[in-house]
C-alpha cells in the first residue's frame, strides 16, 4: 500500500514538471499569446492581432498583451491604434521598462513622420500670370 | 536473513522520499526558469508618402535651375534622367518622357508664386505634378596638413607627425519643389544637402555626382511614394 501511494506521488510530481506551465488553468489564453508571438516572429501580424485580441477579450487589464497589440498595429501602419494600446499598457503598468522603451521609440517614429510631412511649401503670395 | 528494513532506516527513507517529492512539486509548480518572458522582434513599419499623391499620376520633371555648379558635369543632362529612371523603377507614376522644359530665369520665390505659369506648363504636357528644383554641385580643394599618430619604425614609440594630404570636398545641395498641375500651387518642398571629403585628387566628377545623389534618392522618392522603416520592439511571450 505505501508503495502504491509512493508511485502515485511520483507520477503526480513528474506530471507537474512535464506538463507545460499554465496548462493547469487558462491554457488556451496562454496559447493565444504564444501563437501570436510565433505569428509575429514570422511577420504574420494580422494573425498575431487575431490571437492577441482573443486574449484581450478575456484579460483587458493585461498590459503585456496591450503592448503586443500596439507593436502589431504599428507594423501595419495603424499608428492611432498603436498609440492607444501603448498608452493603455503604460497606464496599467507604468514601470515595465520594455513597454516604456517601446513607447519612447514609437514616439520617436511619430516625430519623424511629423517632420517628414511638416514641410509643405509655403507659396509666398500668389501671382496669376 | 531478514530483508525487512529496521524501523529507523525505514523512517529515514520515508523522510528522504518526502523531501524529494516536495522538491519535485515545487519545481513543477514554478514557471520554468529558462522560459523567456520577452523577445525582441524586427518589424517593418510602412511610412506613407510625405505629400498627398491623391489624383497625381502623371509627372513632369523640368530642368533644374543651376545655382552653383562644376563645369565638368552636365547636371541637368545627368540628374533629370536619373530622377526619372528611379521614379519609374520604384513607383507606379507615369513619368513623362519629354525633353525637360527649361524654367524662366527669375528668382525662384517669384517663379513659385506664379501659379499661372505652372498651370500652363502642366496643362501643356498633361502633367498632374511638376517637379522642379535648384541645384548646386561643387568640388573644392581641401588639401592641407594633418596631424597623425604613428609608430616610429626606429624607436617603436608613438609619435605625432604632420603630413600633407590631398583631399577634395564635394557638396550637393538640392531644393526640390513639387507643384500640383491643376492649381499651379506648390504642394511640397524639401531641401537636401550633403557634403563629403575624398582623399586624393582627380576624382571623377560624374561618379561623385551620382554617389552624392544616391544619398538623397530615398528621401526624394519618399516624398512621392510610400516607404518603410525597420524598427525593433519588445514582445511579451507569455
Amino acid at each position: 500500500m505505501p508503495g502504491k501511494i509512493r508511485l502515485i506521488a511520483c507520477l503526480a510530481s513528474l506530471a507537474l514538471i512535464f506538463v507545460p506551465y499554465g496548462a493547469l488553468g487558462g491554457a488556451s489564453l496562454k496559447d493565444q499569446m504564444r501563437f501570436g508571438v510565433e505569428a509575429a516572429e514570422q511577420g504574420l501580424w494580422r494573425e498575431a492581432i487575431f490571437r492577441w485580441e482573443k486574449y484581450l477579450e478575456a484579460r483587458p487589464d493585461d498590459p503585456r498583451v496591450r503592448n503586443n497589440l500596439a507593436v502589431a498595429y504599428e507594423s501595419l501602419g495603424d499608428f492611432e491604434g498603436a498609440r492607444h494600446q501603448y498608452e493603455e499598457a503604460l497606464r496599467l503598468d507604468p514601470d515595465r521598462k520594455e513597454i516604456r522603451e517601446n513607447y519612447d521609440d514609437f514616439r520617436q517614429l511619430l516625430d519623424l513622420l511629423a517632420a517628414r510631412s511638416a514641410s509643405p511649401g509655403e507659396t509666398p503670395g500668389e501671382i496669376d500670370e | 536473513m531478514n530483508s525487512t528494513p529496521a524501523p529507523g532506516r525505514r523512517a529515514a527513507r520515508a523522510r528522504r522520499f518526502g523531501a524529494v517529492t516536495a522538491l519535485l512539486l515545487i519545481v513543477g509548480l514554478l514557471p520554468p526558469l529558462h522560459a523567456k518572458k520577452v523577445t525582441r522582434v524586427n518589424l517593418t513599419v510602412p511610412l506613407p508618402s510625405r505629400m498627398s499623391m491623391e489624383g497625381l499620376r502623371t509627372v513632369l520633371v523640368t530642368r533644374f535651375i543651376i545655382d552653383r555648379a562644376d563645369d565638368q558635369v552636365d547636371i541637368n543632362g545627368e540628374l533629370v534622367p536619373l530622377l526619372r529612371r528611379q521614379l519609374r523603377r520604384r513607383s507606379n507614376l507615369d513619368v513623362l518622357d519629354v525633353a525637360p522644359p527649361a524654367l524662366p530665369e527669375q528668382p525662384i520665390e517669384q517663379l513659385l508664386a506664379n501659379t499661372g505659369f505652372w498651370r500652363k506648363l502642366a496643362s501643356k504636357y498633361g502633367a498632374d505634378l511638376v517637379i522642379a528644383g535648384v541645384v548646386s554641385f561643387e568640388l573644392s580643394d581641401r588639401s592641407g596638413f594633418i596631424q597623425r599618430d604613428e609608430i616610429s619604425p626606429l624607436t617603436g614609440q608613438r609619435v605625432r607627425r604632420t603630413r600633407f594630404v590631398d583631399r577634395e570636398g564635394i557638396l550637393l545641395d538640392m531644393n526640390m519643389f513639387f507643384i500640383r498641375g491643376s492649381t499651379g500651387r506648390l504642394d511640397y518642398e524639401d531641401h537636401l544637402t550633403g557634403e563629403d571629403t575624398i582623399i586624393g585628387r582627380g576624382t571623377d566628377h560624374l561618379t561623385t555626382l551620382f554617389y552624392m545623389f544616391e544619398q538623397f534618392e530615398d528621401d526624394i522618392l519618399g516624398i512621392m511614394i510610400p516607404s518603410a522603416k525597420t524598427v525593433q520592439r519588445y514582445l511579451f511571450t507569455d
